[in-house]
């Protein structure tokens, strides 16, 4: 039975058992709704979900170790010769029989029996059901295929019969309990609590898959590359992974100058953003009127709307080589990506960001403050400066380092807009490059996941992580604490 | 007050200095006040500017793909090329030369002899590749109109897609252009009379990628982005909402559920490259992706 119908069926027990629990329920109280703990249909849920989740989880499970368990049956069932050839033939081997397993399926049962002739041409008989094979397969492969399809049907009809016998028995035996007097609804918010735990544990799991993720493939690429070499090399210079592995061959991975790079960029960002944002959101929070207001505060959100991989075309196209020219004509060699394009370009992607979360924090300050203020004779800017920023500056100063945090993690901009050359320098007209640039650049092409060419990515992205968490989570305590003092 | 009274000049003197300088004092603090102001207005001025530039250039150097460049021609379905058995359901309907008929009716339009070889071959590189593929589909779709004359309207191709889009510099000396003088005159002969018009790039949104510019369009990365978006939402939107009922109206106010909040708002912040990291890490380890090349290579090579 195919898992597709198998689900339908179950519903439809999950559904029956809706309606019996919940007759079940009005029957034993003689129709009296009063006299039953919780409404009726909390009982018709309540054996719905006696009968739904442990099959439906059943199924799950088994639907997704299957094609595990089966492949390493047909693999003990290969002859030496195979098993003993190296890995790469191998996973030729498996695949060739995972092919012509679901093949099988196209055949009828007679021509699935006179593939056990070997007059039989196989490959013909396959290729005309749409199933192209490289080569007549050897006799071991059909039969390992043969025998991979017979156990595939096999384990389907297992579960099927399993999963419906579970469906039905915890519908029986949750049917017998309907009482008056049983507590369905709190069975019922119970679980539904528990599906709200698990989804907020989702968080939870991503970060934890992150953090182990970034470090078990970290710690393949430190076997062959120190953690000293790596944090404090000043030079990257991988070279290509075919040059080897040995040696002087190998490469040297120094994350300096992609974190000088990528804190130089930021900076840059940073200077365009903070006063732009900061001063927009005064000014929208104490000057504007409510119309002005109204205008300007979409419009400038608008700019951060727009996919980051449009600023990093408008960067290259149109804002580094107007810098290029403007610096040529001043007498300043500016190149067209350089660490003032990408760090310019990003820093008016944050300027709705500083400024709507600034704009937010200023007006969370009471008015009582700014009142009390004017009261003593204080301008409006006198205010803004002395009373009500530091009133916000924590909110602020969180504001900001989110920004940074952006501005670091940063990726599409800068690998359009930055350049790929690692440079320390000062000059902010040169091209320099970030550790997300690198990310990308060593991703891309032929890969091969063992060799620290590739791993060198996982290694970048663990400090990315980590700087980024670190800003966050200091900007959040920040914030946090800001909040608590006016609420 | 002995003071005051002693020297009542004295007195008004300062009165009167201490009243210019509280006056001075006031307008250096309006004029505070009023850069202040400023420059609020010239913040918000260029997050603006940035705003239009982008906007600008982002239009100014795209509208045009909006448009394309076609050659409305009447196309002689000939029965002769198209199916000269007869049979509308056979293959020869599916392989016939189209092109051959899309450039007939160029010449035509053009008043020039098919026999002339030059002509011809300058000819027919006004149009695109794939024009015939319009022809075939329109017969494929309807075997009936073989025989008869329809009115179509066939791709240019790109070059002269960008004589009329004005993006062509014909300045440049002949010999260096991709288009000759003779096919420059063809053009302007063509558009002087409607036959060569711009219209709408509908293609733009229905064709895939294509190294010819004129059938190039983002109609398979759209559909590609759609499903995205849809498995994000299915995704996101119930784990999302679900997560935020339970942790504002369930949760207990603990260590747990405020490490989950800050957990929550730090995933928000985490680059969106080190998610593609997490999702390569697992197709590496648990979907099965071989480690090296050699391996990979084996396994996509049957």
């Amino acid at each position: 039975m195919p898992v597709t119908l198998l689900l339908i069926v179950l519903l439809l027990i999950g559904t029956l058992g809706w309606y019996l629990g919940r007759n079940r329920a009005l029957a034993r109280a003689n129709g009296e709704q009063r006299a039953l703990h919780s409404r009726p249909h909390y009982y018709g849920t309540f054996v719905a979900i006696a009968a739904l989740l442990p099959s439906l989880g059943l199924t799950l499970l088994w639907t997704a170790a299957e094609p595990h368990v089966i492949s390493s049956m047909v693999a003990a069932r290969l002859p030496d010769a195979v098993k003993s050839a190296p890995p790469s033939a191998q996973a030729l081997t498996m695949s060739t029989i995972g092919i012509i397993s679901n093949g099988l399926e196209k055949l009828s049962r007679e021509e699935i029996e006179s593939l056990s002739d070997p007059a039989t041409d196989a490959k013909a008989l396959f290729s005309s059901r749409g199933v192209p094979l490289a080569t007549k397969p050897e006799p071991h492969i059909l039969d390992a295929a043969r025998a991979s399809h017979d156990w595939t049907i096999e384990s389907r009809m297992a579960l099927s019969v399993t999963a419906i016998v579970l469906a039905l028995s915890g519908l029986t035996i949750s049917l017998l309990q309907v009482t008056p007097k049983l507590r369905s609804r709190n069975a019922v918010e119970g679980v539904a609590r528990a599906g709200l735990i698990a989804c907020s544990a989702v968080a939870i799991l991503t970060t934890v898959g992150i953090v182990f993720s970034m470090l078990f493939e970290s710690l393949h690429f430190f076997q062959s590359v120190s953690l000293t070499s790596f944090l404090f090399g000043t030079t990257w210079d991988p070279r290509f992974s075919a040059a080897g592995a040995s040696g002087d061959a190998q490469g040297q991975f120094g994350l300096i100058p992609l974190l000088w790079g990528t804190l130089y960029i930021s900076f840059v960002a940073l200077l365009v953003a903070v006063p732009v944002g900061l001063f927009s959101a005064i000014y929208m929070a104490e000057y504007a009127s409510r119309p002005v207001r109204g205008v300007v505060k979409p419009l400038l959100e608008l700019l951060a709307g727009i996919p980051t991989i449009v600023y990093g075309f408008f960067a290259l196209i149109t804002l580094g080589p107007f810098l290029r020219d403007l610096g040529a004509a001043i007498g300043l060699g500016i190149s067209a990506s350089s660490v003032l394009t990408a760090g310019l370009v990003i820093g008016v992607m944050l300027i709705p960001f500083v400024s709507s979360l600034s704009d937010d924090i200023i007006n969370s300050v009471p008015q009582s403050l700014r009142d009390g203020s004017y009261g003593l004779g204080a301008t409006r800017s006198e205010t803004i400066k002395q009373v009500v920023m530091p009133a916000a500056l924590p909110g602020i100063v969180g504001a900001i380092l989110l920004a940074a945090s952006r501005a670091i993690g940063e990726t599409m901009i800068v690998v359009l807009a930055a350049g790929i050359a690692p440079n320390i320098s000062w000059n902010p007209g040169e091209p320099a490059t970030t550790i997300t640039v690198k990310i990308v650049s060593q991703l891309t092409g032929d890969l091969e996941f063992n060799s620290p060419q590739t791993l060198v990515a996982f290694a970048l992205g663990l400090t990315l992580f980590v700087i980024t968490l670190a800003l966050n989570v200091y900007a959040l305590y920040v914030v946090r604490t800001y909040r608590e003092q006016y609420d | 007050m002995t003071i005051e009274t002693s020297a009542p000049m004295q007195r008004s003197a300062t009165a009167a200095e201490r009243k210019a300088a509280s006056a001075r004092r006031i307008a250096r603090r309006y004029a505070a006040e009023r850069r202040f102001r400023a420059y609020g207005i010239i913040a918000i001025g260029i997050g603006l500017f940035f705003l239009a530039m982008l906007f600008t250039s982002l239009i100014s150097r795209g509208y045009t793909a909006f448009a394309q460049s076609t050659l409305s021609l009447d196309v002689v379905l000939d029965k002769a090329t198209i199916n000269p058995s007869g049979d509308v359901t056979n293959n020869e309907v599916r392989m016939a030369d189209y092109m051959a008929l899309a450039k007939k009716a160029l010449y035509a339009a053009l008043e020039i002899n098919p026999a002339s070889k030059p002509d011809v071959r300058q000819a027919s590189a006004l149009l695109s590749d794939n024009a015939d593929v319009e022809i075939r589909d329109l017969v494929l779709a309807n075997p009936s109109l073989i025989g008869q004359t329809v009115p179509m309207k066939l791709l240019a191709s790109s070059n002269v897609d960008l004589v009329m889009k004005g993006q062509f510099d014909r300045t440049v000396p002949e010999a260096n252009r991709k288009l000759s003088d003779k096919q420059l005159a063809w053009i302007d002969k063509l558009a002087a009379k409607g036959v060569l018009a711009k219209s709408f790039n509908w293609g733009l949104f229905t064709f895939g990628a294509s190294s010819k510019p004129e059938t190039a369009g983002i109609g398979v990365a759209l559909v590609g982005t759609l499903f995205m978006m849809l498995t994000v939402l299915l995704v996101a939107v119930p784990i999302g909402i679900a997560a935020a009922i339970y942790l504002e109206e369930f949760a207990p106010k603990s260590i747990v559920t405020d490490i989950i909040e800050v957990n929550i708002n730090n995933l928000a912040a985490v680059p969106s490259i080190v998610f593609g990291l997490l999702g390569l890490a697992m197709f590496i380890n648990l979907g099965g992706l071989p480690r090296s090349a050699s391996s990979s290579a084996a396994l996509f090579s049957p």
